[in-house]
Formats: structure tokens, sequence, C-alpha cells
């Protein structure tokens, strides 16, 4: 699963992707190949992969290899995904605490399908904020606690 | 009965019967049908009074009839004396006429109108009989000025004819065959007249001599091996818009002696003529002759009926194959030995093989392919336009030879150029433009639709990233995280 999928090792790399990727939401997540969510959401990227290749193109990011940006993106949880359109962070509201990534994993597959497609519409409109269409029940539930606010 | 009613003006039936001609649209019409006769009346009533134009031939008109809504009948506007036209004289007879008062009379009756103004759609029946005579006297006057333009015109070319004649009678004895060309070429020369001696070109098409002001161009080839043209009997011209000279002109000149009557299109003046010279070639022959005796002579010639003006191009097609251009040669050599050869028109062929031949006339050597030295040696005339040089670098060969063009020539020189000059889009500016095309489609809003993707950034390059803050812009973000970096590695330093 996890094998097939394009993956970046270095800072370098997230640089040009999130650089080069126009027009498409770019989807990277965050976390380790063998942890079992991890393992569980890049069995659904998979599936969708082919389906939201028109829309978005999606990557695999080691939060070990990248700290750079484990730490700029604020990266705790795993697996945590962060969604781009054309080099700009794109925030959705999923009801949860931090709008900047989505933690966790996906139930289905059309979750994933309909979260991107939500983002790639508000991107084309021009917003940088877009409400989540997953349901907050089927999110994982979590909490932290945020320094300096 | 009242379905009977048919209103002929408003061309539909009323069931109303009469009380139709109290309706308001048939009153209008009534009007309309009015007015468009007066303006009909107005030539018929020129003609009464000054009696109908005489004209040679049919006025330009797309029918000949008027219709007259009173007596619902289309008349004659002419009368017609077999080629000649009595302008509108039917019309106006046909207004004068009592059956066309009657009918008015009634027309106004019927449709309840005035009936002071009736007048001014007929015409007096007296006016008939000064009709009849004015338009006599019209014919009369009509043939009177024919007969006489015929005879002026017969006079002018009387006079014409007298001068050619003695013209002819005093050169006939300086004539010779040789110098047919140089006389022909002496007159074309000297009848322009603007000073500049730009050979007029002659050309015969279709048994029609043209004389026309343009010059003889380049191409005129001579015959290539005694180097003067001559016109050739029974030989064809395989290039296309080839004119042919007619060769029985020039046996014409020679022969006859007579001068006949010429039609001309042009102007010769006895004035600009050269007259010390013999008679231009178809001094001799009658245009008549030239018409209706086309004759085994012209060769390849279109019949065209219309004087096109086209430039006389004397060639010999060099690029017949060689089993032809052998029976070619042969041809030329035969007539080669009934000609003599002194010749002043100037256009040469560079022809190396002719040049060897006129030397040796009946000699014939296959070694030297003439095909190779075709090409333009000298311009007689430029007719006003700009005259090229060109040096001798005729090694290659050109068009006429069939050479390999240049551009298909592997050349030394060319390997100093750069290597491979990319004429016209690539196939990545192309792809670059498709995507351009593609992205001038999208939503010009959209997020980071002016990002410029190709810009090259350092390694601490962060991307724009929100973090989760409840307020501030998202580059804030990026300035905390450096602080926060910045923080930690002074507090690891310490």
């Amino acid at each position: 699963m996890s094998l097939f999928l394009p993956k970046l090792d270095t800072k370098k790399e997230v640089d040009q992707a999130i650089k080069t990727v126009e027009d498409k939401v770019l989807v990277l997540r965050f976390g380790r190949d063998t942890d079992s969510v991890c393992m569980q959401l890049d069995e659904i990227i998979s599936k969708t992969f082919a389906d939201l290749a028109n829309m978005s193109k999606i990557y695999l990011v080691d939060v070990d290899k990248v700290p750079v940006y484990t730490d700029y993106f604020d990266i705790s949880l795993i697996p945590s995904t962060v969604f781009f359109f054309n080099g700009q962070h794109m925030k959705v509201d999923y009801g949860t605490q931090d709008h900047t990534k989505f933690i966790g994993t996906f139930k289905d597959k059309q979750d994933f399908i309909d979260l991107v497609e939500v983002i790639y519409r508000g991107a084309m409109r021009g917003k940088l904020v877009v409400a989540s269409p997953i349901d907050p029940k089927k999110l994982t539930h979590y909490d932290l606690v945020y320094q300096d606010i | 009965m009242d379905d009977d009613f048919y209103c002929h003006v408003c061309h539909r039936s009323d069931e109303r019967g009469r009380k139709h001609v109290y309706t308001k649209k048939h009153k209008e019409r009534v009007n309309a049908a009015l007015r468009k006769f007066e303006a009909k009346m107005q030539p018929a009533k020129q003609c009464v009074l000054s009696g109908p134009t005489i004209l040679k031939c049919d006025p330009p008109e797309v029918v000949d009839k008027f219709w007259c809504p009173f007596c619902l009948a289309e008349v004659k506007k002419h009368e017609r004396l077999g080629q000649i036209i009595a302008h509108f004289k039917s019309w106006a007879e046909h207004l004068c006429s009592e059956e066309h008062h009657k009918r008015v009379h009634e027309f106004f009756w019927t449709n309840k109108l005035d009936m002071k103004k009736r007048d001014k759609y007929k015409l007096n029946q007296e006016k008939l009989e000064s009709l009849e005579d004015k338009s006599k006297k019209n014919l009369d006057k009509f043939t009177e000025d024919s007969l006489q333009a015929i005879k002026e015109e017969a006079s002018r070319i009387r006079e014409v004819e007298k001068r050619r004649s003695v013209l002819q009678a005093g050169s006939s004895a300086q004539s010779k065959p040789g110098s047919e060309i140089d006389s022909f070429d002496s007159e074309l020369c000297s009848l322009e007249g603007d000073g500049k001696r730009i050979p007029a070109s002659v050309t015969i098409v279709g048994g029609r001599a043209i004389h026309h002001s343009n010059p003889v161009r380049n191409t005129v080839n001579p015959h290539p091996y005694d180097g003067s043209t001559r016109y050739h009997p029974g030989r064809e011209m395989n290039s296309s818009n080839a004119n042919i000279v007619q060769n029985k002109i020039r046996h014409d000149t020679l022969s006859s002696s007579t001068p006949h009557t010429m039609r001309h299109d042009w102007n010769l003046s006895s004035e600009e003529r050269n007259i010390s010279h013999g008679p231009p070639p178809w001094a001799g022959t009658s245009y008549k002759d030239l018409c209706d005796t086309p004759g085994p002579s012209v060769m390849g010639v279109t019949d065209s009926s219309s004087y096109r003006p086209v430039r006389q191009v004397y060639r010999t097609d060099n690029r017949l194959s060689p089993e032809s251009s052998n029976s070619s040669h042969t041809n030329i050599q035969r007539d080669q030995r009934a000609s003599t050869s002194s010749s002043r028109l100037s256009v040469v062929n560079q022809d190396k093989a002719s040049s060897s031949v006129s030397s040796g006339p009946g000699s014939f050597q296959p070694e030297i392919d003439p095909l190779l030295k075709v090409k333009t040696a000298r311009v007689i005339s430029s007719g006003g336009l700009t005259v090229i040089s060109r040096k001798k670098s005729n090694l290659r060969g050109n068009v006429h030879t069939g050479s390999v063009p240049p551009w298909l020539q592997e050349e030394g020189g060319s390997h100093d150029d750069t290597p491979t000059v990319v004429i016209g889009p690539t196939a990545e500016d192309l792809q670059k433009h498709l995507e351009n095309e593609r992205k001038r489609k999208l939503n010009p809003k959209r997020v980071g639709a002016n990002f410029d993707h190709s810009s090259e950034t350092p390694d601490e390059w962060l991307p724009s990233f929100g973090r989760v803050w409840n307020h501030g812009p998202r580059w804030r973000s990026r300035k905390q995280y450096k602080k926060e970096v910045d923080g930690k590695l002074k507090k690891g330093n310490r």
C-alpha cells in the first residue's frame, strides 16, 4: 500500500512539492509507515489515489525525516494530513480544535474523496478556509493543550 | 353575387362587395397606384412634347412593358423599327387612345375618386397626331446622323489606307527576306513614342495582330542556332502561354505588295514611323485574311476572340526530351538553311552550343548539353522596372535546366552556422502554451493564482502555514516559528 505511494524524504523535496504542484490540492500525510493508523490511512489513500489524480497530488512524508516541517506544522499526533493549494495552506474546519491539519484517519474512502473535493472547490473559488463535509462523529476525537495562546 | 367582387387594385375579393371601395386600405392602395402611375406619365409626356428619342439599341431595362392599372393590361413601352427603338412611343400612344380614356373614367367612377383629376392620367387625343409627326422627324434625323457618321468613318479609313499604300510602294524595293526582322524590330522600336525606345511587342493570337505597349521581357530566347528569331512553321510550342508568331505572315509580307485595309486598335501615325525601313510584317496581310484564314500555319494558338495584351515570348522550348530535341534541332537545321542569319535582335541566348553551331551552320554537336546553359543574357527593355544585374554564377544550373535546388544541396558552408536553428516553437513551448491556455480558463480568484511556481527559494524557505491561531495573518506563523527556532538555538547554545 504505502509501498506504491509517492514519498518525500527531505525538506527540499517537500518544498519542491509545495511549490511545483499547480492548481491541484497537495495532500501531505505526515506519519510513519509502520504506524497502524497511518497504515489505515495509507490504505484509503492508495484506493482513492487514481480517482483523485485530477484534483490532487498526494505524498507521504515521514515525520522523522523532516523535523523542520514537523515543528513548523506543529505535528504531535500522527497521521496528520496537511493540505496545500498553489503553495497556499488550506485550513479546513472539521469541528475540532485544529483547523490547520487533519488528524487521524478516515472511516471510508468517500469521506476522504469528499474532503479533497471540498478543498479543491473552495480553493478554486479563492477560499482559504473551507468547511469539512465529514460528520464530526466519524473523526478522531483528540485533545490538545496549546501553549502561548 | 357579392362573392364575385374582386378588386384589381387590392388584388383580393371582398365579401362586402362594392362597399370594399370605401375601406381605408383600398383607398390607400388606390392612391399608391395613382402615384406610381404619375411617375409613368412623365416619360410619356416628354415623348409627346419633343417626340420620342431614337435609340440604336435596347435600353438597359428588365421589362419592356408598363402595367396600366386602368386598362388592366401590360402595354409595351417602346416602338421598335428593326434595330432602332422609338423610346416610349407605344406607351404614349396608349395613353392617348380612346380606350384608355374610357377606362380611366370608369376607374374614377367605381373607386369614387375626384373626377376632375382624371386628366392627369391621360393624354389628349390630338397629341397622338403630333406624336406621329414628331417621331417621324426624329427618326429621319437619326438616320441622317448615322449615315453621316458612317461616311466620316469610311473616309478616315480610306485615308489611312492611302498612306499605307504609299509606304509600301515606297519601300517594297528595299525589302529583303533577311531584313524582315530588322525592319520589324525597328518598326517596333520606333513606334513607342515615349522616348524610351522600348520596342513594343506584337502578338498574334488567334489570327489577330495586337500591337500594344507591353515590352518584351527577359525570357525571349531566339533560335538557338543562329541567334535570330525565326518563325517556325509546324513547330509546336510546348510551354504554356506560348504565343506563336505566324510564319504565314512573314511569307505574306514577302509575297504581297498590294496594301490591304487593316483595322487597328492602336494609333499608328505616319510621323511616328520610321518610313525608311521596311513595313511591319503585318502590313502585307489584311486583317481579314488573318481572321478568316487561320490555316495550318497557326499552330497551337488558342482562338481567342478578345484582344488580350499578351507578351510575346520568343521562346524555343529548351525543355524538350533528348529525342524530341534532336528532331527539333534537325527541323531547325532545315529552316536555317532556308534563311540567312543576320539579326539585330540583341537577346542572345548564352548558349555556347548555339554559338558553336551558328558558326558552322548545319553542324550539330551532341556532346554539349544546351540545357545547361539556359539563362537570361540581357534585358532589352525593362518596362519601367528595375533591372537586376547578376554575376556569372551559373555553374550549378537553374530552374530552367532542372537542377537540384539550393535548399536541397549539401554545402560545406552550412557547417559554420549554428547547428540546429529551431524555427518556430519547440515541443516544450507548445506544452507551455497549452498549459497557459488551460490556466487562463481557471478562476483567476482561486487560491494562489498568482503564486510563482518557478521562483528559486532558499533552503530556509517555509510555506505559508497558518498555525493554530485565533487571529493574525499567516505570515506571522512563519515569523513566530523562526523566532522559536532561534530561541531554541540560543537556548541550546547557552
